[in-house]
């Protein structure tokens, strides 16, 4: 898979990405770097416990590496679950919201392992 | 500007920049971004950063800074730099995703520089980064030229007072000669014009400590004793023949003699430009009335109580004490005590309690002036008058 490819199945754009990042060669680096980290597992425990500031820290940092990587799908669903627990409790519907980020993220790592 | 010399000195920025942040990626990110032109260190939480800069301020040039952090949160590592004043030192650029406006007031209300945004774009950051760097390494270069131009300056202010010093010390040496050439004309050696220096500096520091009311400074009481060299400046007036005349003088010689304070008044009055007006009032005033009593009853304006001027009563008490306690033409040398007690008792003039209760406090000092003066100085008398 080309890494333009990969764009157009993770929702992002690669010129977006090279004008940021470069050289294709970084973005696959930070690509491998993505599948290393533990925020969407975290994310999920903190879901589960209803811990919603943890929540929040996650999500937060998911969604920051999404941008930075340009996963636009997975950036625009975490950032609808980090904002709604912005403040505390969560005013939408949980359930919904972190499915929506579950199904972006194991796309995005089923892309990424076939482009780096 | 783009290279301003940077040295790892104290006080100076140094290259290193420190990332502060949790997500391991964007650490690495940044590092990539930075490190081809800074010595890049990423610690993961604030914590961490808040060691090395304690430990080492003056390592880092610049901090990236990210706020949400598990165990100590941007903010409070910028509340700490201010607590350390490292916050107008070391600039801090936060990194951000899309904080509220609150957020970011809040980060900069608490002395943060810049931002850096995500998704991170390597050219900002990298401009970012380099342009404050830069601002802050020119704010130092700068300070430390202010530093150093202060340097320079109280160095030629050092150079200044060591000037006015000599200055001082040349007028004081030529004012000092003044006094000496009227004492070389008459019969007492110039020795008498430095103990009456002595002895009024003694009495006025006393008065200055003692007697607030006379409102004296450290300067007045300098200036008083430097004048008072000059108390009998007018006698280089007086015709030999009543100044060194041996026996007993008559009346109208002796109102000729009491004329050298108004001779001495009237010279000084004439000297224009040498000193200051305070230091020619305090001359002028000595001169005058060094004669005059505390009852009145003195010459030559019969001044009384304190309408004497406290520079004149000062050395009237000093001039007198000199004269009993040595060897005059006509008359030997009185013993300390016996001096003292003479001016205590009104023997020899009337004088303020105040300058009394003075003298009795300095008596000490006066009797040590005493047993160190050599009275057998007339050499330099003699050879000034070629005998």
């Amino acid at each position: 898979m080309t890494l333009e490819e990969f764009y157009n199945q993770v929702g992002g754009s690669l010129d977006e990405a090279m004008a940021r990042l470069y050289k294709e060669d970084l973005i696959k680096k930070y690509l491998g770097m993505f599948l290393q980290d533990d925020s969407y597992t975290k994310l999920g425990e903190a879901v589960a416990a209803k811990d919603w500031r943890e929540v929040f820290a996650t999500s937060h940092n998911l969604k920051g590496m999404a941008a930075n990587l340009e996963l636009k799908n997975l950036f625009e669903a975490s950032s609808l679950l980090c904002e709604d627990v912005r403040h505390g409790d969560p005013t939408g519907d949980m359930d919904a919201m972190y499915a929506a980020v579950k199904t972006e993220y194991e796309n995005a790592v089923a892309a990424i392992k076939q482009v780096i | 500007m783009s290279n301003l010399p940077l040295t790892k000195d104290q006080g100076k920025a140094s290259r290193k920049v420190l990332v502060v942040d949790d997500a391991f990626m964007n650490r690495v990110m940044l590092e990539d971004m930075l490190s081809d032109s800074y010595d890049v260190e990423a610690v993961e939480d604030g914590s961490d950063a808040l060691e090395r800069l304690e430990d080492h301020p003056l390592d880092y040039g610049i901090v990236l800074l990210d706020l949400n952090m598990p165990k100590v949160s941007g903010f409070a590592v910028l509340e700490k730099m201010t607590e350390w004043e490292l916050i107008d030192k070391i600039p801090v650029i936060v990194i951000t995703g899309d904080e509220s406006y609150e957020t970011e007031m809040h980060a900069l209300a608490l002395g943060a520089t810049d931002f850096v945004r995500k998704p991170f774009d390597a050219r900002v950051v990298s401009h970012r980064v380099k342009n404050t760097f830069d601002l802050f390494a020119y704010k130092h270069n700068l300070e430390d030229l202010v530093a150093e131009q202060t340097k320079d300056l109280r160095k030629s202010n050092k150079l200044l007072r060591e000037q006015a010093d000599r200055i001082q010390q040349f007028n004081e040496n030529t004012i000092d000669l003044l006094g000496m050439v009227v004492e070389y004309r008459h019969t007492e050696s110039g020795q008498h014009v430095q103990r009456v220096k002595a002895y009024t500096e003694l009495l006025c520091k006393c008065i200055k400590e003692n007697y607030p009311e006379y409102g004296l400074t450290d300067d007045d009481v300098f200036r008083i004793a430097q004048a008072s060299v000059l108390h009998d400046l007018g006698k280089i007036a007086i015709p030999d023949s009543v100044l060194l005349k041996p026996g007993r003088l008559t009346d109208d010689e002796y109102n000729q003699m009491k004329n050298h304070t108004i001779y001495g008044y009237e010279l000084v009055s004439q000297i224009k430009g040498a000193w200051d007006d305070d230091f020619a009032t305090i001359v002028r005033q000595i001169c005058r009335h060094h004669h005059e009593r505390y009852d009145g009853k003195g010459y030559p304006d019969g001044l009384a109580g304190e309408d004497i001027p406290i520079a004149a009563q000062a050395v009237s008490v000093a001039d007198v004490y000199d004269a009993l306690v040595t060897d005059r033409v006509y008359k030997a040398a009185y013993t300390p005590e016996v001096a003292y007690n003479m001016i205590q008792n009104n023997e020899c003039g009337v004088f303020s309690p105040k300058l009394m209760k003075c003298l009795e406090l300095v008596r000490p000092e006066f009797e040590e002036i005493v047993r160190n003066a050599s009275f057998d100085d007339d050499g330099l008398h003699s050879l000034l008058l070629g005998s």
